[in-house]
């Protein structure tokens, strides 16, 4: 691969060693300290005495049901939340990477992630302003004759849609970028050797797809799936979701350990939950009969 | 004639997305000049809202520190990942693979989960919330796209004009900074840029560890829109949103094509280096 | 994935130009947040010139009103920074890790004083060096035990107060709310709110279900639970802030449920909407926020004086009526705590901070000391909320 490698040991690998620290400190040691944590007693902090094993933190948990309820529902908020994505993110990419003029291609995906350049909560903020009751987009309707429509902020519909519109544009990058490797010229050979748009689709643009499909899928399940801010600001009610319940650990009833066993459980189970995602494309990529990547 | 109904879908489905994304945007740039607060109507025109934008709202401070922060953690993590990268082209490539694949660990775990997970770590030993904090999050947070997006130039880069410099008799430092260096500047450009943004856009890590009392962009907006209705936080979006707008078709007038802005991606993806 | 970066990357390149270069490029026109203008026109002699007070509270919250900051400074010769925090735990989390170097005094909701106390985060305080405190309505001072611990002594000083009953939109709701129990009509169904919060939680729960609130640690949680569930099925949504009382209340999605005074006192004076308030006789939510200074200031002196400021009948007098001569402004109202300001209150002063009908009976939020207890009510929130 590189011709600079050689078995005896060059000083040029030490200039990894400061990522490898900060990784060490920052993600792996903070990691295990939540491990380790979810078996304390309350808070910690520098200077004070350790409060304490416990088991309570785990037995609470267990018996919780809002957080088994809540984890489940945040699972399928962000399913819910991916599958749209998925299902408006494909058409767009492909739309963009194969109909549209080649030479437009890129001012449109210019277009697709210019929002990622204004910040996140103010596009948050416009979308509320437009969706709330006496807002433009009810005005409209009542305009044109649906009258008292009741407005979606404030329920799990307004999270969902606040998530997609926050993500989507992660999932057309991915599959764009998928789409526009999948030359033209093994679709027509394909069409023209006799294969019908179906068997096109699943044997050759699909699995090629496939690991935009999968970048995509992880760039937007798991932020979804650990969301608190959007469902806090616009799920109202009934709009709590896991994220919202750990983040009261550390901003409403302030008790550390019993909120890092929920976020270590919620690891765990994303972990668990990608991990089979990933086994189940490997797969699925195999069946359909492609072998790419 | 069923293709041609097929592609006329798809981009129907196109300029729909592109709809939902915008319309919000147009419709936040049309209230920043509507004196009816809460974005409702009736529609009265004014520019009160910049005035108060450019006076005495706390927007515009925050907005400028947040670009000063996110341009030192992109310092930090343009060198350090840099030099990551650079380190990594080293090892036998089963090492690399493996510790390329510890350095973007990071990447999937949730940002909540990290940030939580930092908060613990600088309460225990004595930060807590604080800038030496805040600033470590967001770097930590980063620092993998750097790696990736540099080492990605590293691989799909011509290595034989560093070992044409080294038989001509140039040492280490100079074939450094003479060749490699000026080779991977796309991808620490690139990588840089990828930092910036997302340092400037991170809610989530900054929410758990800024120090109270300093305010970034995202965790003022954030308080803000809770706190109640300014419509200075219109204002300030509208003139991010133009300014964006502005620069993509000054770009695009300019001449820059979509084989000039996706060189990296096809050089980069025509060589495997997973 | 490596691809897609690289793809993303480069599209994003020449944006971000765009984006990061763009906001810098407008004219800085304030300085920057640590940079403040102090006031330099004060003439020497003042007695704190050169000294910096550092106090923590809720941004907006009256304090960094110019009527109370910007006239502190020019009566002392001192500098106030406020330091915003967004929950109590945050500011907890900061003094415990060694914020007590930077901020000076807090202010405290009374359920938070005492745990406060008890970490030893806030100091005990010499009510001597508070001439002020003596003009304290005895309702609010020396309360035990949100101000005043076993022993006796001093931890915090009232500052305002709030009472959170039940408000209700006449134009929506065509019956008489007069209880709690009457949120858990049908006829509301999805269109009533309350705070999102524990202690409210727990104090509307126990109005609900017939238990004592100020012996929560002692109520039967299970039957709190059933009405918070019931409650629950009524809900439009909760909100924490002004805005999210108004907005929807002004959209006609909110009809009826809890509501602070100031979002009340607005509505009530907006000719396009229309509301009323009820402070059921069985009791209703209420608050006193309080003012301490941290343990190991090193600007006590000063602090004191901001404490003692702070419940000055001046202060309280801007601060009930939202005027101030010496320093014009838009100021919102809050309940004071200052006998002679509320003497001196106009009756339409007093309905404005929701005096006027006077409630009955007032419920503080509640302060759970011991963690096993506590963490089964936090439970309880918690499913209400979620």
């Amino acid at each position: 691969m590189s011709s600079l490698s050689k078995k005896k040991f060059q000083p040029v690998t030490l200039w990894t060693a400061p990522s490898i620290v900060l990784l060490l400190c920052l993600t792996i040691v903070p990691l295990v300290m939540l491990l380790v944590f979810s078996f304390m007693n309350r808070n910690i902090f520098a200077g004070e005495p350790w409060p304490g094993w416990t088991m309570n933190n785990l037995t609470r948990m267990i018996e919780s049901d809002t957080f088994w309820r809540l984890l489940g529902k945040s699972l399928m908020t962000a399913l819910k939340v991916t599958l749209i994505c998925i299902v408006a993110a494909y058409p767009t990419a492909w739309a963009i990477a194969k109909i549209v003029k080649p030479k437009n291609r890129s001012i449109f995906m210019m277009v697709v992630i210019l929002p990622f350049f204004t910040s996140q909560l103010l596009l948050i903020y416009a979308m509320m302003n437009l969706i709330q009751s006496g807002g433009l987009l009810l005005t409209l309707l009542d305009a044109i004759g649906f009258h008292n429509v009741p407005t979606m902020l404030y329920t799990n519909k307004a999270t969902i849609l606040i998530l997609t519109y926050e993500y989507l544009p992660y999932m057309i990058l991915c599959l764009y970028s998928s789409l526009e490797g999948i030359g033209d010229n093994l679709i027509q050979a394909s069409l023209i050797l006799g294969a019908n748009k179906w068997k096109t689709f699943t044997n050759i643009v699909f699995p090629m797809s496939v690991p935009g499909l999968l970048s995509g899928v992880l760039l937007v399940f798991v932020p979804v799936a650990g969301s608190f801010m959007e469902p806090g600001l616009v799920g109202g009610a009934n709009g709590a979701m896991v994220g919202s319940m750990i983040d009261t650990q550390y901003s409403g009833s302030l008790n550390m350990g019993y909120g890092a066993v929920l976020s270590c459980t919620l690891l765990i189970v994303l972990s668990i939950i990608m991990g089979l995602v990933r086994l189940a494309t490997a797969r699925a990529q195999k069946a359909i009969g492609g072998d790419v990547e | 004639m069923n293709s041609k109904g097929f592609n006329r879908a798809m981009v129907a489905c196109l300029w729909i997305v592109l709809a939902f994304m915008y319309i919000p945007i147009i419709a936040i740039i049309g209230m920043s000049f509507n004196a009816t607060p809460y974005g409702m109507f009736p529609y009265v025109f004014t520019f009160d809202w910049y005035k108060i934008l450019f006076t005495e709202s706390n927007l515009l401070p925050a907005c400028v520190f947040s670009l000063k922060f996110a341009f030192g953690v992109t310092v930090a993590a343009i060198i350090i990942g840099t030099m990551a990268s650079f380190g990594l082209q080293a090892y036998s490539p089963k090492w690399s693979n493996r510790l390329n694949a510890l350095i973007q660990l990071p990447i999937i775990i949730p940002w909540l989960v990290t940030a939580i997970s930092l908060l613990l770590l600088f309460s225990f030993v004595g930060a807590g919330r604080s800038m030496v904090s805040m600033f470590f999050g967001n770097l930590i947070v980063v620092l993998p796209y750097v790696v990736l997006l540099v080492n990605g130039r590293f691989v799909s880069m011509d290595r034989t004009p560093e070992s044409a410099a080294r038989l001509l008799g140039a040492g280490p430092a100079r074939v450094f900074f003479d060749i490699t260096l000026p080779a991977i500047v796309p991808g620490i450009m690139a990588g840089g840029i990828m930092a910036m943004i997302m340092c400037f856009n991170n809610f989530v890590v900054q929410y758990y560890l800024i120090p109270i009392g300093t305010q970034t962009l995202p965790t003022l907006v954030f308080t803000r829109i809770r706190s109640g209705y300014q419509a200075d936080l219109n204002a300030l979006s509208a003139i991010i949103v133009l300014v964006a707008v502005g620069i993509v078709i000054l770009l695009v007038k300019l001449g820059f094509s979509a084989g000039s802005l996706f060189g990296i991606s096809s050089g980069s993806s025509s060589k495997k280096g997973e | 994935m490596k691809k897609i970066l690289a793809m993303m990357l480069a599209l994003v390149m020449t944006l971000s130009l765009a984006a990061c270069g763009g906001p810098a490029k407008n004219p800085p026109a304030t300085e920057k947040p640590g940079a403040e203008t102090s006031a330099p026109a004060n003439e020497g002699g003042l007695p704190y010139e050169g000294h910096t007070l550092y106090v923590a509270n809720w941004q907006g919250y009256n304090s960094d009103q110019a009527y109370c900051e910007k006239a502190f400074e020019d009566a002392t010769g001192a500098q106030v920074e406020h330091v915003y925090f967004n929950s109590y735990d945050e500011l907890m989390t900061t003094l415990l890790t060694g914020g007590n170097k930077t901020i000076d005094a807090v202010v405290l909701s009374n359920n938070y004083t005492q745990w406060f106390h008890d970490d030893g985060l806030i100091s005990d305080l010499d009510a001597s060096k508070l001439p002020n405190y003596e003009k304290i309505a005895d309702v609010y001072k020396d309360q035990a035990p949100y101000a005043v611990d076993d022993t006796g002594s001093l931890f915090a000083v009232p500052w305002c107060n709030g009472t959170s009953s039940i408000a209700y939109n006449p134009d929506y709701v065509d019956f008489e709310i007069e209880h709690w129990s009457d949120l858990l009509d049908p006829r509301l169904k999805g269109h009533v709110m309350v705070l999102n919060g524990d202690g409210d939680s727990w104090v509307i729960g126990c109005l609900l279900a017939g238990e004592d609130s100020n012996d929560i640690e002692n109520a039967d949680i299970e039957k709190v639970r059933a009405s918070l569930n019931e409650l629950k099925g009524q809900l439009l949504g909760f909100w924490s802030t002004n805005d999210e009382q108004i907005m929807p209340w002004m959209a006609g999605d909110f009809w009826a449920g809890e509501i602070w005074s100031g979002p009340y006192s607005q509505l009530l004076h907006d000719s396009s909407t229309n509301i009323k308030l009820v402070h059921p006789e069985e009791g209703t939510v209420g608050f006193i926020d309080y003012w301490a200074i941290v343990e190991g200031t090193d600007e006590q002196d000063l602090a004191y004086e901001w404490l003692n400021w702070i419940m000055s009948t001046e202060q309280q007098t801007s601060m009930a009526t939202g005027v101030s001569e010496a320093y014009p402004g838009e100021y919102m109202t809050y309940t004071p705590v200052n006998a002679e300001v509320i003497e001196a209150l106009t009756p339409e002063q007093k309905i404005d901070l929701q005096l006027d009908p006077m409630p009955t009976i007032i419920k503080l939020l509640p302060y759970i000391a011991d963690p096993a207890v506590k963490d089964q009510w936090v439970d309880l929130y918690q499913e209400f909320v979620s």
